[in-house]
C-alpha cells in the first residue's frame, strides 16, 4: 500500500485546533442563552448566573483537556 | 526603514515569484525581532533603542499630552477637547471601576485609566501605517504591566485584610467539607499567586502576537501572489480583501483586550479590598 | 435602573459575578498545572510518564470543577433574596 498523503510537523497543534471548536460553540450558546434568559426575567438573575457559570466551567474544561493531550501522547 | 527578516523553511526572497518553484516564505516568530537603531552600554548593561522603545515612548507622550491638554481648561461647560477627556475618564470610572469595585473604587480610576489607554493606544500602533508593530506583542511589556498590577493588589490585600487573613480567606472556600481542604488549598494558593498574573499577561501577549502574525501572513501572501496568471490575480485580490477585513477585526480585538486587561485589574483590586464571605 | 453612572449598584452582585467567572478560568488552569505537574514529577521518578501526566491532569480538572461548584453555590447562598429584590425597584 503506498502513501497518498501525509501530514508532518506538529500534529498536536492541529489536534488542539480541532478540540477548541466544540467548546467555542458551546460557550457561545451558554452565554447567549443566559443573557436572553436574564433579559426575559430579571428576577431570576441569581439562578441563571449560577447555572451559567457552572456550564461555562464544564465546557472550558474540555478545551483545556485538548490543550494537554498533545503533551501526553506526543513525543 | 527596518527590514523584515523572514526565514521560513525556504530561503526565498519576498518578491512576487509564484511559479518559480520556491515556496511561500511564511512569516514566523522571527518577524518580531526587529533590528535596533542604536545600542547604549550603561553600567555594563545593554540598552537597545529600536522601534519598540521609540513606539513605547511615543505612546506614553501621546496619552499624557492628551489628558493634560484636556484637563487644563476647567470650564463648567466644556469645550470639545475637555468634553472628550471627560468622556474618557467617565468611561473608565463608570464601566470599570464602579461596576466592579463599587464607590470606593474612585481612587483607583487614575491607575485603571492609565492602564487602559496605554494598552489601547499601544495596540493601535499595530495597524497605523509607518509604525505597524503592536508593542504589546513583545512579552516584556505585558509582563511589566502585570507586575505593577500584581504588586498593587497583593499590597492592597495585605494592607486591608492583614497578611494572614488575606491568604486564608482565599485559600479555604466556604461550603466545602474540611477533608477536602488539603487538596483544594494548594490549588487556591497557586491561583492567587501564580495563575492570575500569568494568565493576564499571556492573554494580552498572545492576542497581539497572533493578530500581528495573521496580518503579516495575508499581506505577504497578497504581495507574493502577484503574477500574470488567473490564480495569481485571484489569490492576490482575495488576500488583500482578507487583509482589509482582518484589520477591522484586529482593531476591535485591540480595544477589547485593553478593556479586558483593565477589567481584570479592577476585579483583582476589588477582590483584595472586599474580603470573601 | 442605573442612569449613566449616577447611581451605582447596591449589592456586590456585579463584582461577585465577574470575580467568579474569571475565577473559574483560573481554577481550571491552576488545577491543570498543579496536579499535572505533580503527575509529571511522579512520572519522572517512576517511569510511565504519560499515564501520570494524564491522571494528574484529570484529577486537577475534576478538583477545579468541584471548587468552582462550591464557590458558586456559596456565592448564591450568601446573596439573600431581599438584597436582589432591592436592586430591581
Amino acid at each position: 500500500m503506498s502513501v497518498l498523503a501525509e501530514v508532518t510537523g506538529s500534529i498536536g497543534s492541529i489536534g488542539y485546533g480541532l478540540a477548541a471548536i466544540g467548546p467555542g460553540v458551546g460557550i457561545g450558546i451558554i452565554f447567549g442563552n443566559g443573557v436572553q434568559a436574564i433579559a426575559r426575567q430579571p428576577e431570576a438573575y441569581g439562578v441563571i448566573r449560577q447555572n451559567m457559570i457552572l456550564g461555562f466551567a464544564l465546557t472550558e474544561a474540555l478545551a483545556l483537556i485538548g490543550f494537554v493531550v498533545p503533551f501526553v501522547f506526543g513525543a | 526603514m527596518s527590514v523584515v527578516k523572514l526565514s521560513g523553511d525556504s530561503s526565498c526572497p519576498v518578491t512576487p515569484h509564484l511559479n518559480s518553484g520556491c515556496g511561500f516564505p511564511a512569516p514566523n516568530a522571527e518577524i518580531f525581532f526587529l533590528e535596533p537603531y542604536a545600542t547604549l552600554n550603561i553600567f555594563g548593561m545593554d540598552f537597545v533603542i529600536g522601534k519598540t522603545s521609540i513606539l513605547a515612548a511615543l505612546v506614553s507622550i501621546i496619552v499624557a499630552t492628551f489628558f493634560l491638554a484636556a484637563a487644563r481648561p476647567r470650564k463648567m461647560i466644556p469645550g470639545k477637547l475637555q468634553s472628550l477627556g471627560e468622556q474618557a475618564y467617565l468611561f473608565v470610572r463608570d464601566q470599570i471601576a464602579r461596576e466592579v469595585i463599587g464607590k470606593d473604587g474612585d481612587r483607583f480610576v487614575p491607575f485603571l485609566g492609565s492602564l487602559f489607554f496605554f494598552v489601547w493606544i499601544s495596540n493601535l500602533m499595530g495597524v497605523i501605517p509607518g509604525a505597524q508593530f503592536p508593542i504589546m506583542s513583545s512579552l516584556a511589556f505585558p509582563v511589566a504591566l502585570t507586575l505593577m498590577v500584581y504588586l498593587t493588589y497583593m499590597y492592597i490585600g495585605m494592607k486591608t485584610q492583614g497578611p494572614i487573613k488575606f491568604f486564608t480567606s482565599a485559600m479555604f472556600p466556604p461550603g466545602v467539607p474540611k477533608a477536602m481542604y488539603v487538596l483544594l488549598a494548594p490549588l487556591e494558593l497557586l491561583q492567587l499567586v501564580v495563575t492570575r498574573p500569568v494568565t493576564q499577561a499571556i492573554r494580552l501577549f498572545a492576542n497581539m502576537f497572533a493578530g500581528h502574525l495573521l496580518l503579516t501572513t495575508f499581506t505577504l501572501a497578497a504581495y507574493y501572489l502577484i503574477s500574470p496568471s488567473v490564480i495569481g490575480v485571484l489569490g492576490s485580490v482575495t488576500s488583500f480583501g482578507v487583509t482589509v477585513v482582518l484589520t477591522g477585526f484586529e482593531m476591535f480585538i485591540q480595544g477589547l483586550q485593553a478593556f479586558i486587561f483593565t477589567l481584570l485589574t479592577a476585579v483583582y483590586i476589588g477582590g483584595s479590598l472586599h474580603a470573601e464571605h | 435602573m442605573k442612569a449613566d453612572g449616577a447611581e451605582f449598584p447596591n449589592s456586590n452582585d456585579n463584582r461577585e459575578t465577574s470575580d467568579m467567572a474569571w475565577r473559574s478560568v483560573g481554577n481550571l488552569t491552576a488545577g491543570l498545572l498543579l496536579y499535572g505537574g505533580l503527575g509529571w514529577l511522579l512520572g519522572q521518578k517512576f517511569g510511565h510518564q504519560n499515564v501520570f501526566i494524564a491522571a494528574g491532569s484529570i484529577l486537577g480538572i475534576v478538583l477545579a470543577l468541584y471548587l468552582t461548584y462550591a464557590r458558586v453555590s456559596a456565592m448564591d447562598r450568601n446573596t439573600t433574596t431581599s438584597d436582589r429584590r432591592k436592586d430591581q425597584q
